[in-house]
């Protein structure tokens, strides 16, 4: 399929974003446009991204997750679906506009990748490649709304019902980890089969097990009472960078196992 | 304090010790203390360690950990420092998971509730376990084998046989992949045999046979005729005889496009030798532009007729005693996550029950 296609479905939905945003901060000023525009606007986006994922998927006959530009794609895409999912369950349309300038940011450095639908190598073409990327991009989206709602509550700003916001970091963080298990899990039984080893001391290897950690012993404070405040809020806020160090700055700035470029 | 008093808070006072000491080794904030030194520990370790060599993960990887950690690491003191910090706080880190872990089943234990912490603390430590026992005993090796041969593999009494090695193209013909046909035998004959591919090794056991990293076509022997034994086909070692006890043997061959001091390949190096064994002659017979392709040996005439070219493929085997602890971990530790999933929704749900 033509590059165009995936352009114009690229800033459309990028567009959309940028006018979700635009409408929330509008339907704060002015009565004219309801808050409830920017979420339409940001369904309408995701339902563009989910089309583009859909039919990159079948053009390529497998999971669009290789190279910048898909996984910027599918990270920004489990973050505003799992932001909605918020909405809808607990009512947090002020995670929308946060949320929003991670999209459009997240899709701007998209546009550094290539945008031509690779062919799969051969070593990637198993099922388990697929249960660890999915995983793993649901895990940060989740990470990433972690560390949006840590930001929130170092505000002071309570977003949802009482004890919402609290409880939607604790499902960000718990279900996350959980996810991020599946993905170490499914890498490794990939890794044994396609080259030999389920470890390698690889830059990596070695940054995803530290990232697992740190959610693991994010994991065993969070519900503890001195924990629980601010600090817990600045664990979720570090992981992230630690996530983005671990996806981004490895695989842009260092030679590694999984390049994005 | 009377007699009776003290003997009341001798023992007390042991207790209240023993549950403080228990307690804290078995605290989760132990756990996190420990963990939060061995992040500190091996993230700046890993970074340092890249800029001060991008090679140093690959050079890791190439041997088991035990025999990096005491052959390598040493002559790089005091930059391999971490490496030895990080094992120490690895362990700790297992001996705080796995006190949690008995403490759990001593003191919380009550019907099923945390049992999905549990199994995911059980397959850790299981992981752990057979990640020791694989890098203290486990072995890892090259072997190339000839297609329609066999091979010994290194350190290991099993022998590789490939009957067939296939190359799989794209359309533009470059290589995507390789087919294997394989077979691994031992003392007590085939252990197994299979077809291999990417992400489809041959697992037997402990054992399990990688595709070819490389392969390629090697001459493995040629024909050679003689004025007085006739057309022969030699491989390297063989061995013609000839009249009055002498024996003509392929010592070497030169392979197409290699050159050897001044002869060029693809050729076969001859030597002949008398009944004693001592070399009387030596000579280079090639098909090469510029060589001879028939020479005079001792007096004998020697010519070389057809090479005969074989597809080599140089296969990965690993033996890891240790792998199916790590699998076993692996699955009780999903079952483990699934466990906890199911509870944590359920808890999730019954919190919208009470908001709505």
């Amino acid at each position: 399929m033509p590059t165009t296609l995936w352009n114009i479905l690229h800033f459309t939905a990028l567009g959309c974003y940028v006018l979700s945003l635009a409408a929330w901060f509008l339907s704060r000023v002015s009565n004219k446009i309801p808050g409830i525009t920017a979420v339409w606007i940001a369904t309408l986006g995701l339902a563009f991204q989910t089309a583009q994922l859909l039919l990159r998927w079948g053009a390529g006959g497998h999971l669009p997750v290789t190279g910048l530009f898909e996984t910027q794609h599918f990270l920004t895409f489990w973050v505003v679906a799992l932001t909605l999912y918020f909405y809808l369950r607990y009512g947090a349309g002020k995670l929308l506009p946060a949320s929003m300038l991670f999209a459009v940011l997240s899709l701007m450095l998209a546009m550094k990748g290539p945008r031509a639908v690779a062919p799969l190598i051969p070593a990637l073409d198993t099922p388990l490649f697929m249960i660890h990327i999915a995983t793993s991009f649901a895990a940060y989206g989740l990470f990433g709304l972690g560390a949006i709602l840590g930001c929130y509550r170092l505000a002071g700003a309570e977003i949802s019902f009482e004890g919402g916001t609290r409880r939607m970091l604790d499902e960000s963080l718990y279900i996350g980890y959980i996810l991020f298990t599946w993905t170490m899990i499914a890498g490794s039984l990939w890794a044994y089969l396609a080259w030999g080893s389920y470890w390698t001391w690889r830059i990596k290897g070695i940054w995803s097990w530290i990232l697992w950690f740190y959610y693991s012993g994010v994991l065993h404070v969070r519900n503890r009472p001195a924990w629980e405040g601010w600090p817990l809020n600045i664990l979720a806020v570090a992981g992230f960078i630690l996530v983005l160090f671990t996806y981004l700055g490895l695989g842009l700035l260092f030679s590694t196992s999984h390049p994005l470029l | 304090m009377n007699y009776q008093e003290k003997k009341r808070s001798g023992p007390a006072g042991f207790t209240r010790t023993v549950n403080i000491v228990w307690s804290t080794l078995t605290s989760p904030v132990t756990f996190v203390v420990i963990c939060f030194l061995w992040i500190l520990n091996l993230g700046l370790g890993s970074i340092a360690a890249y800029f001060d060599d991008p090679k140093f993960w690959v050079k890791m990887d190439s041997v088991p950990f035990n025999v990096w950690l005491r052959e390598v690491a040493p002559e790089t003191l005091p930059q391999s420092l971490w490496i030895y910090i990080m094992v120490v706080l690895t362990f700790l880190m297992v001996v705080s998971l796995l006190l949690c872990t008995a403490n759990w089943f001593f003191r919380k234990r009550r019907r099923f509730k945390g049992i999905g912490e549990v199994l995911v603390h059980l397959g850790f430590l299981l992981i752990f376990a057979g990640f020791v026992l694989g890098s203290a005993f486990g072995q890892r090796t090259l072997v190339d084998v000839i297609e329609g041969g066999a091979s010994k593999i290194p350190m290991m009494d099993l022998t590789l046989s490939l009957k067939k090695l296939e190359v799989v193209r794209s359309p533009d013909g470059g290589s995507l992949d390789t087919l294997s046909e394989i077979s691994l035998t031992g003392d007590g004959g085939v252990s197994a045999r299979g077809r291999i591919s990417l992400n489809h090794p041959l697992i037997s056991g402990y054992t399990v046979v990688y595709p070819p990293d490389d392969y390629g076509h090697f001459i493995t022997g040629g024909v050679v005729g003689t004025s007085e034994a006739g057309a022969r086909y030699m491989e390297r070692g063989t061995a013609v005889e000839l009249a009055r006890g002498r024996k003509l043997i392929l010592e070497g061959i030169v392979q197409a496009g290699q050159t050897m001091r001044n002869l060029a390949g693809p050729g076969l190096f001859l030597v002949m030798r008398d009944t004693e064994g001592t070399v009387v002659d030596t000579g280079y017979i090639s098909s090469a532009p510029g060589n001879r392709s028939t020479i005079s040996l001792d007096g004998t005439t020697v010519t070389l007729g057809q090479l005969r070219e074989s597809t080599i493929g140089r296969y990965r085997v690993h033996y890891d005693p240790g792998v199916w602890l790590v699998i076993a971990g692996a699955v009780i530790l999903a079952l483990g996550t699934l466990w906890a999933l199911a509870g944590y929704l359920g808890i999730i749900s019954q919190a919208s029950r009470v908001r709505d």
